[in-house]
């Protein structure tokens, strides 16, 4: 038995394309305790939502496994998948195209309750949604509008009640705040602290956004061309980070105070393609720290203790 | 979208039912409105017909000595030339042609959505199984097919209403798999599945109600091509047979006489005209109202 | 080399401006008598969350605002001594895309997909400047270098660049005839934190050489440290604070500046709930009376419905700000601004 919440071992997924084949997650490792949140960081293609929907099985992996008190839940089928999608959920970035338009936010919110028939009385079912309207911060009076009659952050609070009510233990946020506006982005992001303080939710907190995934997370894990390239608790991460590309990462932010930043890390060119990569460090071509070692084989992953490992050549170099 | 603007403008609609919403676009839509009543208009009279029409006195009893009359008092629109109110049959032939043209793309509408909806939602080989299907019926010009299928079997209005059905489903069922193969990615099916909701509750609940907006008024549309397709039978002789009046059969008949008694030929045409022209009024105006990018 | 500055008149004056839009649902406020001014060589930042109405100002200033449904009602836009609110369509076609030019948030949908880049340059270039094909290809192939792309890939599609790569050609059709006035809407939204860094890098130094004056849009307090000199904050269709740069950032004093500084989540601090401003920005078919953002106010008295807030200067380089408290009309102990951290 794992002695690990939920544990994630080499889990690949490929993509066909015309061109060949697309490595969305090319082998990645991580292990999650409960009640924890980790934060999966990294820009657009670099498969941080492909593995939020392996994990909420919208997606199979194409190979490897994923752990969950021991059982690899991508082998679930049948009836026991249906009861996996009681313990894990999702929470969509988008307010607008997560939900039905043509379903009232009741109807919404019943729907997984209806689903698994968790309360055959319709009275009790009513109460449920009446009570995880008033959880997530929703007026009643909103219960019959359609989601086209609300602005984005109530939409994600509708997005997030239908994410609660089966009771999950392992809610996968996929860029939850990404889409709305700072000071809802706020709210939102202390309803769901107040949630997981609450009831115990581990959170998969999927972001592009550094200053969000800092605030959010115990652990941070940052990935580029499918490839975990560091990991670490998220202080430790932000205070000392290895990887190049997370170094320029953090640098790359924008922040709103005066003082000037001195050195900020300006990648070359853009993001290469995740179809059929060689064997070298994907990083390679943008890293203006990048030897021949570099170009020519996979980094390893070094383990620099306290629970902070990189994927680098250049590791014992930096200070 | 009206332009880049409207991103700044939060409209705060006032609750109304997506229906509603498009009830109250249609209503404000000149051209469909005249085209509503010009088509209730004729329903209307075409479904209360049995009330002031006798079907044996008045569409099927032969009157020589009163043959090839023109309009008078008593007979509005004249006689045909077996003296048969034209008024009468035209009236009659219109609950013919209407039922077959709303029956046969009806029943289309049913089979081609089910079709079409699960070969859009499951995709690979079922897909192209039943797409390629479809194909095949849709190669054969149209008129030839519905030729072959009502010379096997008995020109019941059924059996006609059945066979012209066939030559629409494939559109419909390509109309509807664009629709749920547009839907089926997005974010909301992935949730309700993340839920574990089965195939059919997505595609029946979730993906289907989405998606019928363009059948709604693609139905209303092609109604012209099923009366059309029955007009066409019946004047060849392979549709409604006689003494059953159908305005195509009508204006067959009606040609021997088309030059001294065009009357015989020209109302019976001029229902069809009509007929056509307030459906498509209707059809147009329907789709421009269920339309979601379409507001303001 | 920068130019000097020609005159010490601002480039950009909005006076007064009211702008609406008529629909089926009511009369939408968009801009409710907006006063700003951009000076010659600034990047002014025009702060704001959806529905404040920054877009619909940067589209009334390029005369760009659809009427109907729109009206701009009253108010005035001096643009170099020229009320561009009193030109004729054609005359203002001639300010667009040579003296004020506008940059779009997203860069995919921006370039047409089947012309080649170079020649979407040109094609403004000879519009405006009146050169030969053969001139006009040749700037744009320098525009291109000074957006830091190579002339080997001047005729390539769009399609066949990055996000990145599609916002600096953008950025170079705008900046082809060397505008007076740079409107840039969320030029950088769309993109990825480190092409963001590259673009918004690449950016000052196309300010640095050709000292273009540039109104910056944007909701990101994080760019606007990075690239702007002034700020204005806009919420409900109207102007609530602006000033400099250290004005603002270093004493934020609107109750709404402050709940947005306070909503971010910064990289160098830690806290355990984010400070946030309850409820919504206002329905602009609905706009409260007195103060705009007084249901949504801490610090909100009975004044605060009945009166709108004038315009009260503050201590600083050119720090204004629109809220009854500064002008001693409020009962208040504490200012705003030391109030940052709250549940």
């Amino acid at each position: 038995m794992s002695k690990h919440y939920v544990e994630v071992k080499n889990l690949k997924k490929y993509f066909e394309t015309p061109s060949g084949m697309l490595h969305a997650v090319d082998g990645l490792d991580l292990t999650i305790e409960k009640g924890q949140t980790i934060g999966i960081v990294g820009e657009s293609g670099c498969g941080k939502s492909t593995m939020g929907r392996v994990m909420a099985r919208l997606t199979d992996a194409t190979s490897g496994e994923i752990l969950m008190n021991g059982e690899n839940i991508l082998r679930l089928k049948g009836h026991s998948l249906k009861e996996y999608r009681k313990r894990v959920q999702i929470i969509f970035q988008d307010p607008f195209s997560s939900l039905n338009p043509r379903k009232t936010v009741y109807n919404t919110i019943a729907e997984p309750l209806l689903i698994h028939r968790v309360y055959p009385d319709k009275e009790k079912l009513e109460a449920k949604v009446y009570e995880l309207i008033e959880l997530v911060g929703l007026s009643e009076r909103h219960v019959n509008s359609y989601p086209h009659e609300l602005d984005g952050g109530r939409r994600q609070r509708i997005g997030i009640a239908r994410a609660l009510a089966l009771g999950p233990e392992f809610i996968v946020c996929d860029e939850p705040v990404s889409a709305l506006d700072v000071s809802i982005q706020a709210q939102i992001l202390n309803l769901l602290k107040r949630l997981q303080q609450q009831f115990g939710y581990t959170y998969m907190f999927i972001t592009h956004d550094l200053s969000v995934v800092k605030h959010f997370s115990n652990d941070v894990l940052v990935m580029y061309l499918g490839q975990m390239v560091e990991k670490a608790p998220v202080r430790q991460l932000f205070a000392q980070p290895r990887h190049p590309y997370t170094q320029a990462l953090l640098s790359a932010i924008p922040i709103p105070s005066l003082e000037k930043r001195k050195d900020r890390i300006l990648l070359r060119g853009e993001i290469t393609s995740p179809i059929d990569p060689k064997e070298a460090c994907r990083f390679a071509d943008r890293c203006n720290q990048a030897s021949e070692q570099c170009r020519n084989s996979n980094p390893p992953i070094v383990d620099l203790g306290g629970g902070h490992i990189v994927r680098c050549w250049h590791i014992e170099q930096n200070s | 979208m009206n332009g880049p603007a409207n991103v700044d403008i939060i409209a705060h609609k006032k609750k109304r039912g997506l229906w509603a919403d498009a009830w109250l676009r249609l209503s404000k839509n000149t051209t469909a409105v005249i085209g509503m009543v010009m088509l209730g208009v004729i329903l209307l009279t075409c479904i209360s017909a049995p009330l002031f029409i006798d079907y044996e006195d008045d569409v099927v009893k032969v009157n020589i000595a009163k043959r090839l009359e023109f309009p008078s008092e008593g007979k509005l629109l004249g006689t045909d030339e077996l003296g048969r109110d034209v008024f009468a049959r035209i009236i009659w032939g219109g609950r013919i042609s209407l039922f077959v043209g709303i029956t046969s793309v009806l029943i289309a509408s049913a089979i081609g959505t089910a079709l079409g909806a699960i070969a859009g939602y499951y995709g690979g080989k079922t897909d192209s199984l039943i797409m390629r299907s479809l194909d095949i019926f849709m190669a054969i010009p149209s008129m030839l097919l519905m030729i072959t299928l009502v010379s096997i079997m008995e020109p019941t209005t059924l059996n006609l209403t059945l066979a012209i059905s066939v030559g629409f489903i494939p559109g419909k069922a390509r109309l509807i798999r664009a629709q749920v193969l547009k839907i089926k990615d997005l974010e909301y099916i992935d949730a309700v599945r993340a839920q574990g909701a089965s195939n059919w509750r997505i595609i029946l609940t979730h993906i289907l109600p989405n998606a019928i907006s363009p059948v709604i008024s693609s139905f209303i549309m092609s109604i012209p091509g099923g009366i059309m397709t029955i007009s066409s039978l019946s004047f060849i002789g392979l549709g409604v047979q006689a003494p059953n009046p159908e305005w195509g059969s009508m204006l067959s008949s009606g040609r021997a006489f088309i030059r001294d008694c065009w009357h015989i030929t020209a109302f019976p045409g001029i229902a069809i005209v009509l007929t056509v022209i307030a459906l498509t009024l209707v059809g147009d105006g329907l789709r421009d109202a269920l339309d979601p990018r379409m507001k303001d | 080399m920068r130019e000097q500055a020609l005159s010490t008149d601002p480039l950009l004056q909005i006076e007064d401006l009211v702008v609406q839009f008529v629909t089926s649902d009511g009369i939408v406020h968009a801009i409710n008598r907006l006063h700003l001014s951009l000076n010659r060589g600034e990047t002014l930042a025009l702060v704001g969350e959806t529905g404040a109405g920054k877009t619909t100002t940067a589209l009334a200033i390029m005369g760009l605002i659809d009427s109907p449904p729109g009206r701009v009602v009253q108010g005035e836009i001096i643009f170099d001594g020229v009320d561009l609110l009193t030109l004729t369509e054609e005359e203002y076609r001639k300010y667009r895309g040579s003296k004020i030019s506008m940059i779009f948030q997203d860069p995919m949908t921006a370039l047409n997909p089947v012309l080649p880049v170079a020649d979407q340059i040109a094609e403004t270039i000879a519009n405006h400047q009146g050169l030969s094909d053969e001139h006009a290809m040749e700037r744009a192939i320098e525009m291109l270098e000074l957006v830091r792309i190579p002339a080997d890939r001047a005729y390539e599609y769009p399609h066949q660049f990055s996000g990145g790569m599609k916002q600096r050609v953008v950025i170079a059709i705008a900046l082809a005839c060397n505008p007076q006035l740079l409107i840039a809407d969320e030029p950088t939204t769309a993109l990825d934190v480190t092409i963001q860094a590259q673009v918004l890098e690449m950016m000052k130094e196309l300010h640095d050489k050709l000292g273009t004056s540039t109104l910056m849009i944007t909701h990101d307090l994080g760019v606007v440290a990075e690239t702007c000199d002034k700020v204005a904050i806009m919420y409900a269709g109207e102007i609530i604070e602006s000033g400099t740069l250290k004005d603002v950032f270093l004493n934020p004093s609107h109750p709404y500046t402050v709940g947005l500084f306070g909503s971010i989540p910064k990289i160098d601090e830690e806290v355990e709930f984010l400070a946030q401003i309850e409820g919504l920005m206002p329905d602009p078919v609905d706009l409260p009376p007195g103060c705009r953002f007084h249901p949504r106010c801490k610090y909100a008295e009975p004044a605060c419905a009945e009166q709108a807030p004038a315009f009260t200067n503050l201590p600083g380089e050119e720090h204004w700000v629109r809220c009854l408290i500064y002008e001693g009309k409020l009962q208040i102990t504490e200012l705003p601004k030391g109030d940052l951290h709250n549940v």
